[in-house]
């Protein structure tokens, strides 16, 4: 069928992202072919090891969802975070990781949860790394024609999510840093740990020095410590622009992961349990 | 008429009655000026200036006239009248004539059949630019050789204000505070961008109508660059979504462009900006710095107040010398101080002209000397709130301009009950103990891990991964911390207090233009049609005018309407703005209304067979003073309609008289409103995000005309202020805006608003209708220092520079925290 459209063309979902381009007169004139009321990439689906999520899912259902609130709780976190209920009512997760920016708030815990995305043209597919879709600002690897179907969140025992963020204000804010934060904490040891941060580098990131900290070791405050320089110095490497600092960013880094870990570890602690699931 | 007159309960003034335009304005019933198109409309873009400051060679609008629609292009040469804005200094052309002074200024117009086809011509047309040097901050431009875009020296305006010896007090005083302060270019942000509509009526008669707050400004102007007589302009202002001084004079140059490109083309031409060119091109809140001085005796008695106060006023002088005036006379805040220099300056920029802004040069001032004096309480030891109250303004005392007050001085009272309503006192100790509690701590705790774990991840600070380890995890509970605020947050509380004055109108500065005229129409059904000069543009002009004729003619409020603005139906009343249609317009109608309620008195005391003197009138009619029925307005107007009396009049009114002379002395405006606002803060004290729990604005504005609308006033002026306090900046890259639309430019949402308790204090003014003076700017003067002041109250610091957004109050945090370690590291040895 896309085929058939001949010329330049585009692929709009929510258009949350397109039309405000296309209204600053950023786009070249093309044909927009709506994959939003397409059956197949809407709607959520579980099966024994994994969740799978329409690329053209909107967020309200996302964050309405049963099984994901179960299973991804800093997914929830993070689609309840973006714009405002207008916007989640059209926005997705699709155009929130073919868009690129390195804020997208939709594509940091998908980083952290080790995401897949799948990319169909015609018949053939692939399946590339929600970190690996962005390649710069604005850039993503999607050639011509090449529609996101789905995005497939393995389930995997862990007791700890978070995702924090940090705007200009309360509510409608493009991110200054965002942080999502998965790991399995038992009995003090954090295992299975994925740092993702937003807004601090040309695209969203795993904070992999943090990472490595944290990963098979006690949280004590030295080991917390030494995560939050790590995070601030080592992983995140943001810019100084007219919405934020550099400085600001960075020191938020490991405020953010101090307070990711806290709330949760404080949860863990107090309850056995983390609440969030 | 004495108010004394009305009964109890029977008065239309005080009462919170239903805004006439709500209905529509909900529904989306009003049209607004985008929502007119007349046949054959044409639509209009803006060619803007790419250059901050530079010769035009050469303008080629070819390739635009070949784009498919086009149907004009044009240039200053196009003008037949006057090419300048008539204002105060006429220097701002309609379209840039020969040079340009700013990015964004009108150099070219495109007319086309649709908006599209204008706006793709417009980007087509080349202009030819030859640079020159350009200027782009007001204390560089001030400098000898600097680049000149105004006159020999770029100043468009100074003034000074000299009270007493300010050098003899200075030196004889106790205790002497000085600092330096910046605030930004703010955006009035209003909802509905400027537009306008022209259209060269049968007759000739020029027809222009939009969105605006002052008409008889465009009138004006259009006149004036047209040509024509002003009997043949006719200017209708449409409803208007919001201006906050924004729609007050750059309305003029976009309905000069239309009713230039009806004129040429002879079809109606519409002009509705973008966001981003509105962003571009039009007025805003002037940046500024002020350096101010405060002396004072031990006991708290302020000596002496030094205030240097430089407004950037951008490429063309606008409303600069007007706002420039407010910012002078208000400077050293409203307090009793016999010694006084003040010495401010309008200076050009090759910047987007300011103009107009809620406040009027007020805010930014305000913001440093309300600031300072927090300072000063510090130094002195004394309560802020107390400091305050010890040399506050009170009736009989004279203002930095020896402007006696002689009545309606509420401030005293506006002070007493901000105290009491805002729990100042226990919130104060509350905070005074947890500081010492903290000073204790620090000393203390010379080695031990900071509270704050980012101070060693500040990576400006050149703690590097070594003093990690000084980061706590977090785990501690925060001991400066006030509260936990879930979330893991941690946070302290803080309380701030700011007082201001504001005169109420035009004052000495616009004296010749402060007069205003009414028309009032009893119809034979009784109901009432009024006419005013001054517009409905939100603040709920419409309700309370109409509140002030229906007391002032014993009419039913729902019988009174007013008419949409028409520059050809009432007299030229001046502009909207200064916080003066209440005051200017609700005279006019009381003078207009005044013959009217006699005849109509007459005639009830005929009817009732009682003295015109035995009547009595309010909210329910006539009736005689002795009792009985009343007789309705409706039965009294009908008898007069019977007896063909006059009930249709003119009215008029001058302001009373101001004065200010070369050396700042005189009664500057005819009266003062009085504001005291008390912000609570929650400062997290690791992100630094500021978010106001609760904002008391206590305000004297004489009688409450509608308390509802006047609390939706101070409402908004709160939020207004806590943007610019903590978020609002239009930045500019050197010369150009970065973040022109709603995308960049941070407004604060309900979700950041604060919980407002609003109070009124009503010191009534004897010449004001029903003794009211005027609200609508006062409101968004105090909240951004009396939110600075609590955000120093919970982290210690003192804001120079506005907006205080998380990334400044870090900085000056960490500052502070880097200081104190030198200091303790310097003792150590
Ligand atoms: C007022 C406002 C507030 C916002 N707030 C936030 C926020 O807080 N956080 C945030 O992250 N974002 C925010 N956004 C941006 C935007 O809403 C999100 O990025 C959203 O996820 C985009 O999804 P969409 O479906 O609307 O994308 P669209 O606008 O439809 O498309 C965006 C891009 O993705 C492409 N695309 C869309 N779907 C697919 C697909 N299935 N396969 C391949 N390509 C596709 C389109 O061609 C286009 O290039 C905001 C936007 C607005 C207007």
């Amino acid at each position: 069928m896309v085929a058939r459209v001949r010329g330049a063309r585009r692929f709009v979902a929510g258009g949350t992202d397109l039309v405000v381009k296309a209204k600053d007169g950023k786009l070249a004139p093309a044909t927009w072919i709506d994959v939003a009321q397409i059956r197949e990439l809407r709607g959520i689906s579980e099966t024994r090891g994994s969740v799978v999520i329409g690329a053209a899912t909107p967020y309200t259902e996302i964050i309405e969802s049963k099984v994901v609130r179960r299973v991804l709780p800093a997914l929830v976190e993070a689609c309840a975070e973006i714009g405002s209920v207008q916007i989640r009512n059209m926005g997705t997760l699709g155009g929130n990781l073919a868009n690129a920016s390195p804020a997208a708030d939709g594509v940091v815990p998908l980083v952290a949860y080790d995401a897949e995305v799948v990319i169909q043209r015609g018949a053939r597919k692939r399946v590339i790394p929600a970190v690996d879709i962005a390649t710069g600002p604005g850039r993503s690897c999607l050639g011509q024609d090449e529609l996101i179907t789905e995005i497939r969140l393995a389930k995997r025992r862990r007791n700890i999510a978070a995702f924090l963020k940090l705007g200009p204000r309360a509510s409608m804010a493009i991110a200054k840093v965002s942080l999502a934060l998965v790991a399995d904490l038992r009995r003090g040891r954090l295992s299975d740990v994925r740092i993702a941060l937003g807004a601090v580098a040309p695209t969203v990131i795993r904070a992999t020095h943090a990472e490595a900290i944290l990963e098979g070791n006690i949280l004590s405050h030295d080991v917390i410590a030494r995560a939050r320089v790590a995070i601030a110095e080592s992983d995140a490497i943001p810019i100084t622009d007219f919405r934020s600092t550099a400085a600001y960013r960075r020191a938020m880094c490991a405020v953010l992961l101090g307070r990711a870990l806290r709330v949760n570890s404080d949860d863990v602690g107090r309850s056995g349990h983390n609440p969030l699931r | 008429m004495a108010t004394d007159e009305v009964t109890e309960g029977a008065s239309w003034i005080g009462r919170s009655v239903k805004r006439a335009d709500g209905r529509d304005k909900l529904t989306g019933r009003a049209k607004y000026v985008d929502d007119y198109a007349p046949a054959g409309c044409l639509h209009g873009a803006t060619v803007r200036s790419a250059k901050p400051h530079a010769r035009i060679k050469r303008i080629d609008g070819r390739a635009a006239c070949r784009v498919d629609g086009v149907e004009a292009v044009l240039t200053a040469s196009n003008i037949p009248g006057t090419n300048r804005m008539p204002l105060i200094i006429n220097d701002y052309p309609f379209l840039a004539d020969g040079v340009v002074r700013f990015v964004g200024e009108a150099v070219a117009l495109v007319v086309a059949e649709t908006p599209e086809a204008a706006r793709r011509a417009a980007a087509l047309v080349r202009v030819d630019y030859e640079d020159l040097p350009g200027v782009f901050d007001a204390r560089d431009a001030l400098k000898p050789g600097a680049p000149r875009v105004f006159g020999e020296d770029n100043v468009f305006k100074k003034f000074r204000v000299r009270r007493g010896d300010v050098e003899k007090a200075f030196a004889e005083a106790d205790v002497v505070v000085e600092a330096e302060f910046e605030t930004p270019y703010q955006a009035q942000a209003y909802i509905e961008t400027q537009g306008m509509l022209a259209e060269v009526e049968a007759d000739g008669t020029v027809f222009v109508a939009g969105s605006m707050q002052c008409p008889f400004y465009v009138h004006d102007a259009v006149a004036a660059a047209l040509g024509v007589g002003q009997n043949r302009v006719r200017i209708v202002q449409r409803p208007t979504g919001g201006g906050f001084g924004g729609k007050e004079d750059v309305p003029s140059i976009v309905a000069v462009h239309a009713a230039l490109a009806a004129h040429v083309t002879g079809r109606p031409v519409k002009f509705v900006y973008t966001r981003e060119e509105d962003f571009l091109a039009m007025s805003k809140r002037h940046p500024a710095f002020a350096r101010v001085k405060y002396g004072a005796r031990r006991d708290g008695t302020i000596t002496a107040c030094e205030v240097n106060y430089i407004l950037d006023a951008g490429a063309y002088a606008t409303l600069s010398p007007a706002v420039l005036f407010r910012g002078t006379v208000h400077a050293v805040g409203p307090y009793r101080i016999p010694n006084v220099a003040v010495d401010t300056f309008a200076v050009a920029t090759n910047k987007v002209p300011p103009g107009a802004f809620r406040g009027f040069g007020q805010p930014q001032i305000t913001f440093a000397q309300e600031s300072l004096i927090d300072e000063l309480a510090a130094r002195l030891g004394i309560d802020p709130f107390e400091l305050r109250e010890k040399n506050a303004l009170r009736l009989g005392d004279e203002t930095a301009t020896g402007q006696v007050l002689r009545e309606s001085c509420g401030f005293g009272e506006a002070l007493a009950v901000a105290r009491r309503e805002s729990g100042w006192a226990e919130k104060q100790k509350r905070g005074a103990q947890r500081r010492d509690a903290e000073t204790q701590r620090e000393e203390a705790s010379v080695i031990a891990p900071s509270r704050l774990g980012v101070l060693a991840l500040n990576p400006v600070a050149g703690a590097g991964a070594g003093a990690g380890a000084d980061a706590g995890a977090g785990a501690d509970a925060g001991a400066g911390a006030d509260a936990e605020a879930g979330a893991g947050r941690r946070v302290a509380r803080g309380i701030g207090v700011s007082a201001n004055y504001y005169g109420v109108g035009l004052g000495a500065a616009g004296k010749y233009i402060d007069r205003a005229g009414a028309h009032v129409q009893v119809q034979k059904d009784g109901t009432v049609l009024v006419a005013v000069g001054n517009t409905e543009i939100g603040q709920g002009a419409r309700s309370s005018l109409c509140q002030i004729a229906a007391e002032a003619l014993g009419a039913p409020f729902e019988a009174v309407h007013l008419l949409d603005i028409d520059t050809t139906r009432v007299p030229d009343s001046g502009p909207t703005v200064a916080s003066r249609t209440t005051l200017m317009s609700g005279n006019a109608i009381l003078d207009a209304a005044r013959p009217i309620r006699e005849t109509l008195v007459k005639v009830a005391a005929d009817v009732l067979r009682v003295a015109p003197g035995a009547v009595m009138v309010d909210a329910h009619g006539y009736r005689a003073a002795s009792g009985g029925e009343a007789l309705t307005f409706q039965r009294v107007a009908s008898e007069a309609y019977g007896r063909r009396l006059p009930v249709a009049t003119q009215g008029w009114t001058v302001a009373a008289p101001t004065s200010f002379d070369e050396n700042g002395r005189g009664d500057a405006y005819v009266v003062y409103a009085f504001s005291v606002n008390v912000a609570e803060v929650e400062v997290d004290l690791e992100t630094f995000e500021t978010r106001v729990v609760e904002v008391t604005s206590v305000h004297d504005i004489g009688r409450v005309v509608n308390p509802g609308d006047a609390e939706g006033q101070v409402e908004g002026g709160v939020v207004q202020g806590m943007g610019y306090a903590l978020c609002e900046e239009v930045v500019l890259d050197g010369a150009a805006v970065k973040n022109g639309n709603f995308t960049g430019y941070i407004l604060p949402t309900m979700a950041d608003s604060p919980a407002i308790r609003v109070r009124f204090v009503e010191a009534p003014y004897s010449a004001g209708p029903f003794g009211a003076k005027g609200l609508a700017e006062t409101p968004i003067v105090g909240p951004a220092p009396a939110i600075a002041n609590a955000i120093r109250d919970a982290v210690g610091v003192m804001a120079r520079r506005l907006p205080i957004t998380p990334e400044r109050l870090a900085e000056m945090v960490w500052e502070k925290k880097r200081e104190k370690k030198i200091g303790r590291k310097t003792e150590d040895r």
